[in-house]
């Protein structure tokens, strides 16, 4: 059996090698385009992806998810044709990640040979010379956008791809030829774990797709995983109230030996003013997080008088309680959506963007904004008594920074005397997962002179003890109790932090 | 120049046009409607409209091919493709055959009214069209 994932930018391109494949090899082609069609018609609008690609939008909540749910369909879509035909050719703009993990599958990258598409474009399109170069240029900075902002990749980065073919230097039948012999390779060869590893990631997609196309779930930041045919299905502590309807969705998933459903173990609040995707704070919650296998809550902290309007990512209760699957209703408005003014976007100080990527990394565990102060927090917290921690990032920006400093520090002074969990500072947050030079090179310092002072000890055994057991005067013992007093906190701190270090640098909680 | 703006709306569901046409009559522009796009493009050569918003899929005359017909008729008249099934390849042959906007459904009315003040005020109208969406 195999399973040929041929990449491109240019779709008439990887349309040609896609169908001239599938015919040397005896099996179906299927391509992208075919997918987002079938997509689409199961009401995940993928346009919105393409136009947010288009026109360079600000990434929303709602289109992280809408990510999501198109990935597990044509995930999940590509996993049904390959189980239904022995050789399947796939052509998409990123195919080479959507099957990871899986050595059986065979991922090329086509390079097209340009002239010869500028001509095809020129035809097909009926265009000038100088607008087919135009459109040829713009869609493959959109083609580049849309990998970036699906897959978080580069669309010229090689890893992941088992061969590169260039048309500008071979014939489309050559090229067929070649990828036809590679798919005789034993390295492409079925093997017991790529098909456990096939399973699995078709078992996790179809999950994740029941779980998209359901009401009440749709709208649920899940991870969802599957090995062995055990499913598993991590919610959000704020979701529990409705987590027994994944178990209800889930009742018609087949080929699932198990499912579980479970909490996420903790939840990390991140009380800031603003928040961006790209800051090193985000780099360091993140991390922490991911150490932690936590969700990342985030609170956004703005002054009681401010213009801002109150804004919740995160709505249990649009959800509703358990029953039968309850799939999505089809648009009966055409595609237009009801006629109400909206008002101009509130200023959400990066909230949704944040989110966004929280949602990326499977990480996001809510977000909402807080008008007030202290007091508003604690009582906030003490409502959802989920957090393991609480961060407080940057907050009362509007003041001056030593006004800033003093009240930031004052805010987690008064939220840890109130609530019974760890409170800290983006400055400490930072010193404990920040892993620089400068950290290193105190890491060798500590760890050299550990080693140097067990050299000498160990080198002048004798006269140490000399030293520390001979008979003497009263003031030699008193010498020599003191050196002992003193050296041996001076070992421990030496040695407890090297030790800690190489632990921080490890990576080790 | 005219002080209302002039939109044609063509899409094959019915619905898209009872729904369009009072959204768009709602910002003062005078809008007529059609689910045939050859009966569309009959009106156009009648008769000169500022904005065309149009599917991409229709089975008579697809969107493009209105697209076509209308920069054809008049290079001024401002093209609002509207579909479904919006891709980057059919959104950048639509740009680089004039259209002046691209949308994907589902959207909001009010989306369609942003587009159609930009296409007035890329037309130097400063109508009640105009006027309306920017309130």
């Amino acid at each position: 059996m195999a399973i040929v994932i041929v990449s491109s930018a240019i779709e008439s391109a990887r349309r040609e090698l896609a169908q001239s494949l599938a015919a040397k090899l005896g099996g179906v082609c299927a391509s992208r385009e075919q997918l987002v069609e079938q997509a689409t018609l199961a009401g995940i609008p993928v346009g919105k992806l393409e136009v947010a690609v288009l026109k360079q939008s600000t990434p929303r909540e709602r289109l992280a998810r809408l990510k999501s749910r198109y990935l597990s369909f044509v995930t999940s879509a590509l996993c049904d044709l390959a189980s239904q035909h022995r050789n399947l050719v796939y052509h998409g703009r990123a195919g080479n990640l959507l099957l990871p993990g899986v050595s059986h599958v065979i991922r090329i990258r086509l390079l097209a040979d340009n002239e010869r598409q500028l001509q095809q474009t020129m035809a097909a399109l009926n265009l000038d010379l100088d607008k087919a170069k135009d459109y040829q240029r713009r869609l493959k900075e959109d083609v580049a956008r849309w990998v970036h902002f699906m897959h978080g990749t580069e669309v010229d980065s090689l890893n992941g791809y088992d061969l590169v073919l260039n048309l500008a230097h071979m014939s489309m039948e050559s090229a067929a030829a070649a990828i036809c012999s590679m798919a005789q390779l034993p390295d492409f060869n079925e093997t017991p774990a790529s098909v456990r590893a096939l399973g699995d990631l078709c078992l996790a997609a179809r999950a994740r797709d029941l779980l998209g196309r359901d009401e009440r779930t749709g709208d649920m930041d899940l991870g969802v995983s599957a090995q062995d045919g055990r499913v598993t299905v991590t919610y959000m502590p704020q979701q529990a109230d409705e987590a027994p309807a994944i178990s209800a969705v889930l009742a018609s998933l087949q080929g699932a030996r198990e499912v579980v459903c479970t909490m996420a173990l903790t939840n990390l609040l991140w009380l800031s003013e603003s928040f961006a995707p790209d800051s090193p704070d985000f780099a360091h919650v993140t991390e922490l997080a991911q150490r932690w296998g936590a969700a990342v809550e985030l609170m956004r902290l703005v002054p009681q008088d401010a213009d801002d309007q109150p804004v919740c990512l995160a709505s249990a209760d649009e959800l509703t309680a358990a029953g039968p699957c309850r799939p999505k209703e089809a648009d009966p408005t055409g595609g237009i959506e009801d006629d109400v003014e909206s008002k101009p976007s509130a200023v959400d100080g990066g909230l949704a963007a944040t989110a966004e990527r929280l949602i990326s990394l499977g990480l996001f565990g809510g977000g909402r904004t807080l008008a007030g102060g202290g007091q508003e927090v604690v009582a906030a917290i003490k409502s959802a008594p989920r957090y393991s921690l609480v961060m407080v990032g940057d907050v009362f920006m509007s003041k001056g920074p030593a006004v800033r400093t003093r009240l930031s520090r004052d805010l987690a002074a008064y939220v840890t005397e109130r609530i019974t969990l760890p409170v800290m500072s983006k400055e400490d947050l930072q010193a404990k997962v920040v892993f620089g030079a400068k950290q290193f090179s105190r890491m060798a310092l500590y760890t050299a002179l550990v080693v140097v002072i067990y050299l000498v000890v160990f080198s002048f055994q004798w006269p140490i003890q000399e030293f520390l057991g001979s008979p003497g005067s009263l003031a030699m013992k008193v010498v020599a109790t003191i050196a002992v007093v003193s050296f041996v906190p001076l070992v421990a701190y030496l040695f407890g932090n090297s030790t800690g270090l190489l632990f921080k640098w490890l990576r080790f909680e | 120049m005219s002080a209302q703006l002039k939109v044609m709306v063509i899409d094959d569901e019915p619905i898209v046009g009872k729904r369009l046409g009072p959204a768009l009559e709602k910002m003062g522009c005078q809008t007529e409607t059609f689910v045939d796009p050859a009966a569309a493009l009959g009106r156009l050569a009648e008769c000169e409209f500022d904005v065309v918003v149009t599917d991409v899929r229709m089975d008579e005359v697809d969107g493009i091919g209105v697209l076509e017909r209308v920069k054809a008729l008049s290079k001024r008249t401002k093209v609002i493709m509207i579909t479904g099934y919006a891709t980057l390849e059919v959104a950048h042959e639509a740009l680089a055959k004039g259209a002046f906007d691209f949308i994907a459904k589902p959207f909001k009315p009010e989306d369609l009214r942003q587009a159609v003040a930009r296409a007035a005020e890329a037309l130097g109208i400063q109508g009640p069209g105009a006027a309306a969406s920017q309130a």
